[in-house]
């Protein structure tokens, strides 16, 4: 069966397809691997009849076929842009060709989370302002294709669209270049991140204590004897120290939620810097992942 | 469906329609509800055809 599809122009090197970045195996693997943890109780349970050699070899199969359904998955995956389109082939058993207008294609976001930036790549998403999640992925490219990406959009964006000027140039000129219209220093961002207390704590705080009864191999009636014990002692103390113990918890639980909403809204907006870059507006945000994108104004 | 409200289309052919040279074409548009149409059980020669005449609609129109 003939994949043939819309004839890329053979003599524009863009239209050629491409393969995502090699090392995004990798970050996959590194990714999933947490995850994988779960299915060695179950193998654990479903081989437990069998020999050791038998529950390796098991094992090592079931990670063997993991891993050529990854790389399958890798080298079926292929983007190129055509004359008009960006065309994103995809699918192992069932093939999808996903084929996205450059007019629709309202921005080229650029994340990196710290896995990625170890190896020096980026997780490109074509913003069509669509439902969000059906738009085109690139997971993961290079960082300079992902700037190549950018730069080849906005040119073939600015061609038709003749209002919007010549714009976008070399995106690595602007970026410096481009007129900062708000930037959060690390005061506000801190100042922002007390405001986001984080209720996960009291959660935690109420929590623990049930399952630290069976981490200490304690069943819950054991521990709350010994809270107990630990009570009827303290009953002898006054009212106040008393109340001065929980106000203690409670100031406890209050420090560790401020400063872990603290922590999460500066892992995500540390150096939140909006520039203008003609007619839109680039986000840049986060500590540990690196994010850019686009706002236009037009559509505010 | 009008045109113009087309943001992408999908080509797809899970392992059975292959096998029958059959693809269902799924219409994205703009919007959270009913975001997607698709036209299940066209041939794969109709289905790139109506794509591209859907691409040369959307060309007129730009953001």
């Amino acid at each position: 069966m003939s994949e043939g599809g819309g004839p890329p122009d053979g003599s524009d090197p863009d239209a050629a397809p491409r393969r995502l970045h090699p090392a995004t195996l990798l970050v996959t693997l590194v990714r999933r691997a947490p995850s994988s943890i779960f299915a060695i109780p179950a193998l654990l349970a479903a081989t437990s009849r069998f020999s050791v050699g038998a529950v390796v070899a098991s094992a090592a199969a079931a990670i063997l076929a993991l891993a050529l359904l990854s790389w399958a998955a890798w080298y079926r995956f292929t983007y190129a842009l055509t004359n008009d389109a960006v065309v994103i082939d995809s699918g192992v058993f069932g093939r999808n060709r996903r084929t996205i207008p450059y007019e629709r294609v309202a921005d080229v976001g650029i994340e990196r989370r710290p896995l990625q930036r170890l190896f020096g790549l980026a997780t490109v998403t074509l913003e069509t302002g669509g439902a969000g999640a059906d738009e085109g992925t690139l997971d993961s490219v290079s960082l300079t294709e992902a700037e190549r990406l950018r730069t080849a959009f906005a040119r073939r964006r600015a061609v038709p669209a003749d209002e919007r000027g010549p714009s976008i140039r070399s995106d690595a000129g602007t970026e410096r270049t481009a007129p900062i219209v708000f930037a959060m220093s690390g005061r506000r961002v801190a100042l922002s991140g007390m405001f986001n207390f984080s209720l996960v704590w009291i959660a935690v705080g109420f929590g623990l204590p049930q399952y630290a009864g069976r981490a200490l191999d304690l069943d819950d009636a054991a521990l709350w004897d010994v809270v107990v014990a630990r009570t009827e002692a303290a009953r002898s103390l006054s009212a106040l120290a008393r109340a001065g113990a929980v106000a203690l918890v409670a100031l406890l639980v209050l420090t560790l939620g401020v400063a872990a909403g603290l922590v999460r809204t500066t892992l995500r907006d540390h150096g939140f810097r909006l520039t203008d870059e003609g007619g839109r507006l680039r986000r840049w945000r986060g500590l540990l992942t690196r994010s850019e994108a686009f706002i236009s104004l037009p559509r505010v | 469906m009008p045109l113009t409200r087309v943001q992408h289309t999908d080509v797809a052919q899970g392992t059975i329609e292959r096998a029958n040279g059959v693809a269902r074409l799924m219409l994205h548009t703009a919007g959270t509800a009913h975001a997607v149409v698709v036209l299940p059980g066209i041939s794969r020669e109709a289905a790139e055809q109506l794509r591209d005449t859907i691409r040369a609609a959307i060309r007129m129109e730009t953001w």
